[in-house]
C-alpha cells in the first residue's frame, strides 16, 4: 500500500511538472505584450524596453524557463505584474476563497445527495422516477453561471433576500481571519454562490444512487433479502449499502471537475477565488499571478484525484496499476 | 489512474481498474446503427431525448429563415429605440439594451451552438479514437508516452484552460472549437484505448490474427466496430462540453465578436446589468442551451449499460 502511494504521488509530481511547462509555454508564447498595461503608449520604445528587461522578458525562452523553475522550487512565484506585488502574498487569500466554497458546495452536494438519492430509489420504477429523472438531468443540464444568474434575480433581486455579489459588504475592514470569515456579512454573502454549486450538480450523486440501487434490485443477493421477509426500508437499506462504493470512488474526481467549473460562478458572483483571478489576470496579461493561479488549481485537481486513487485502491485492492 | 469517468459525472465503473469488455460482439458498423435505433425506441426516455434534439437541429438549419427581423438590427418605434423592451406583439422575446430582437438572436445561434457542438464534438471523437486505437493496439513506449500526456490533460481544468487559450489568442469560433477539442479528446482516447486492450484477447481477435490478418485489416474490421459505442458516447459528451464550454468562453467576453451565440447574449446582459431584471433576455439563451444538454443526456441515459455493461437481470 505504501509504494503504491508513494508510486501515485511520483506520478503526481511528474505530471504537476508536465502541467507547469505547458502552462509555461502557453503563457510566455502566446501573442499579447505584458507590458501593454504597465507603459503608456506615449513614452518612447525605450521605456518598454527597460520595463521588459526589468522583469527579465527580453532573455532567451529557455532561460526564462530555468529562471522560473528555480523560483518554484525555492516558493517564488515572481511578481504580479498588475498588482506590483509578490504573487505568493496574495494567492493565498484567493486559494483559500475558492477552497470555501468547493468544499462547503462538495460536502452538501454528496450529503444531501446521497440522502436525497435513496428516497429517490424508493419509488422504484414509476412514472414519477422517469419524470423526476428529465427534471434532476434537465437541472444538470443549465450552465452553472446561468443558473446563478437566475438565481441572483430571483433571491437577489426580486425577493431581496440574499446580496447580490461579493465575499462582503465593501468598505468593510477586516483584518483578521476571524474578522473576515467568521462573520455574518460574510455567511450571508456565501450562501447564493454556494447554493448554485450545489443546486447544479447534485443531480450527479442523486442519479448514480437512485441507478444503482435500483439495479441492485435486480441482483441474486437481494432475492435473499426479500425472502427473508424484511421489511421495506431494511431492503432498501441492504441495496443502498452496496451502491455507495461508485459514490465513493466518483466523489473526489467530481471534486476535481468541479473545482474547473467554479471558474464561472465566481465571475457571476465577484467572488475573489482562484478561478475568477485567472480569468482577470488573462484578461491584464499579468502572467506571473495568471500562470500561478492557474497553476495551483491544477495541482489542487492533481491532490484531489491522488486521495481519490488511494481511498478507491484502500477499499478495492483488486484494481491493477495502470 | 483507475476509475473511468465522464465529466459530467454520471457514468460508473462496474469492473474496478476500468471499463468491463462488451459481452456483445458487434459485427459492423451496420449492426451497430440498427442496435442503436432499437435501443431508443424501446427506451421512452431516450426517444423524448431524440425527438427533442432532432427539434433542435431543424431549429439550427431552418430557423434563422423565420427570423423575424435581423439579430444585429436596433429597432425603431416612432418614439426612438426600443430598447429593453419586454416582450410584445411585434416582438415575441422583447428586445435587448441595444434594442436587437432577441428572437431573432435566440435562432441565428442555434446555428452556433448546434454546429460548433456537432464539429467539436467530431474533431474530439476523431483523435480521441485514433489515439486509444494506436496506444491499445500497438502497446509499448508509443502507448506509455501518450498515456502520460493524457494524464496530464486530465487534470487540467476544462473551462479554464479553455478560456485562457481563447483570451490568449484570436478569439474566433475557430480557436475556440480547437481550444475545446485540445483537451476533451482526453475521456474517450483512455476509455476507447481500454476497450482495444481487452478486445485484442478476443476469441475472434485472435483467430483472425493467426489466420495472417493485417493489423489495419484487423483494426477496421473487427476492433472499430466493436469501439463505436464507446465513440458515439464520447462523441455525445462531446457535444455536451462544447456547448458548455462556448457557452462559458463567450460569456466571459472571450467569444467570437462576429458571432451572435447564446453564451454571446447572455454576456452582453450580464455586463450591462440587464441581468437584474430583463428576465426576457436572460431566460431564453440559458433555457435553450439546457435543452440542447439535456436532449443529450437523454438520449446517453441507457446507454451506460453498453458502455458499462453489468448484466442486468430482473430489472422491474
Amino acid at each position: 500500500m505504501t509504494r503504491f502511494i508513494l508510486k501515485r504521488i511520483l506520478q503526481g509530481i511528474l505530471t504537476a511538472w508536465v502541467i507547469v511547462t505547458i502552462l509555461f509555454i502557453v503563457f510566455r508564447t502566446m501573442p499579447g505584450d505584458p507590458t501593454y498595461f504597465l507603459v503608456d503608449p506615449e513614452l518612447p520604445e525605450e521605456s518598454r524596453e527597460l520595463v521588459r528587461e526589468r522583469l527579465g522578458l527580453n532573455k532567451p525562452l529557455a532561460t526564462q524557463y530555468f529562471i522560473y523553475l528555480s523560483g518554484l522550487a525555492k516558493g517564488d512565484l515572481g511578481e504580479s505584474l498588475w498588482y506590483s506585488v509578490p504573487v505568493s502574498t496574495i494567492i493565498g487569500e484567493k486559494f483559500f476563497n475558492t477552497l470555501i466554497l468547493a468544499l462547503l458546495a462538495f460536502v452538501l452536494q454528496y450529503s444531501l445527495g446521497i440522502i436525497g438519492g435513496i428516497v429517490w430509489a424508493a419509488t422504484r420504477r414509476s412514472r414519477f422516477e422517469s419524470v423526476s429523472t428529465i427534471f434532476a438531468l434537465g437541472v444538470r443540464s443549465m450552465p452553472q453561471f446561468w443558473l446563478g444568474i437566475v438565481m441572483v434575480m430571483i433571491f437577489g433581486v426580486a425577493l431581496k433576500l440574499f446580496p447580490t455579489s461579493g465575499i462582503r459588504e465593501s468598505g468593510y475592514v477586516a483584518n483578521t481571519l476571524a474578522e473576515k470569515y467568521l462573520d455574518l456579512d460574510f455567511l450571508h454573502h456565501l450562501i447564493l454562490p454556494v447554493a448554485v454549486l450545489t443546486l447544479s450538480r447534485i443531480a450527479i450523486p442523486m442519479l448514480l444512487l437512485k441507478d444503482t440501487i435500483l439495479e441492485l434490485y435486480g441482483e441474486d443477493f437481494m432475492d435473499l433479502i426479500k425472502a427473508k421477509g424484511v421489511s421495506r426500508v431494511k431492503e432498501l437499506w441492504h441495496a443502498a449499502r452496496n451502491a455507495f462504493i461508485p459514490i465513493v470512488t466518483t466523489a473526489a474526481i467530481s471534486l476535481g471537475t468541479a473545482l474547473g467549473g467554479q471558474v464561472m460562478v465566481e465571475v457571476v458572483f465577484s467572488w475573489p477565488g482562484l478561478g475568477r483571478e485567472i480569468i482577470a489576470s488573462v484578461s491584464r496579461r499579468d502572467y506571473s499571478m495568471a500562470q500561478s493561479s492557474f497553476l495551483l488549481l491544477s495541482l489542487t485537481v492533481i491532490g484531489f484525484n491522488l486521495l481519490a486513487d488511494i481511498a478507491y485502491r484502500y477499499l478495492d485492492p483488486r484494481i491493477s496499476e495502470t | 489512474m483507475g476509475s473511468q469517468l465522464s465529466e459530467s459525472g454520471i457514468v460508473r465503473s462496474s469492473k474496478p481498474g476500468g471499463v468491463r469488455s462488451s459481452v456483445v460482439r458487434i459485427r459492423s458498423t451496420k449492426d451497430f446503427i440498427s442496435r442503436e435505433i432499437k435501443r431508443i425506441r424501446q427506451d421512452p426516455l431516450a426517444l423524448s431525448g431524440a425527438i427533442m434534439l432532432l427539434i433542435l437541429v431543424l431549429l439550427a438549419i431552418f430557423g434563422p429563415f423565420f427570423a423575424p427581423y435581423d439579430p444585429w438590427e436596433p429597432q425603431y418605434s416612432e418614439t426612438g429605440a426600443l430598447r429593453l423592451t419586454p416582450p410584445s406583439a411585434q416582438h415575441w422575446l422583447g428586445t435587448d439594451s441595444n434594442a436587437r430582437d432577441i428572437l431573432s438572436q435566440l435562432l441565428y445561434g442555434s446555428r452556433i451552438a448546434v454546429g460548433m457542438s456537432i464539429l467539436a464534438a467530431s474533431m474530439i471523437v476523431f483523435i480521441g479514437t485514433l489515439i486509444g486505437l494506436t496506444s491499445g493496439y500497438f502497446g509499448g513506449a508509443i502507448d506509455a508516452i501518450l498515456m502520460r500526456i493524457t494524464d496530464a490533460a486530465f487534470v487540467i481544468p476544462s473551462i479554464p484552460f479553455v478560456a485562457v487559450l481563447v483570451a490568449l489568442t484570436r478569439p474566433s469560433l475557430f480557436n475556440i472549437v480547437f481550444a475545446i477539442t485540445f483537451l476533451y479528446w482526453r475521456s474517450s482516447a483512455r476509455v476507447v484505448r481500454g476497450q482495444v486492450l481487452s478486445l485484442k484477447e478476443r476469441p475472434f481477435v485472435k483467430a483472425s490474427r493467426a489466420s495472417g490478418a493485417s493489423s489495419f485489416y484487423i483494426i477496421r474490421k473487427h476492433i472499430l466496430p466493436n469501439v463505436l459505442p464507446f465513440v458515439t458516447f464520447y462523441a455525445a459528451i462531446g457535444v455536451q462540453g462544447a456547448v458548455i464550454a462556448e457557452a462559458s468562453v463567450s460569456f466571459l467576453g472571450f467569444g467570437d465578436p462576429g458571432l451572435m451565440s447564446w453564451g454571446k447574449m447572455l454576456q452582453y446582459a450580464f455586463a450591462i446589468g440587464a441581468t437584474r431584471v430583463a428576465w426576457w433576455w436572460v431566460i431564453p439563451p440559458g433555457t435553450m442551451i439546457s435543452l440542447l444538454v439535456l436532449s443529450v443526456y437523454l438520449l446517453r441515459r441507457g446507454y451506460e449499460e453498453v458502455v458499462n455493461p453489468r448484466l442486468i437481470r430482473g430489472q422491474r
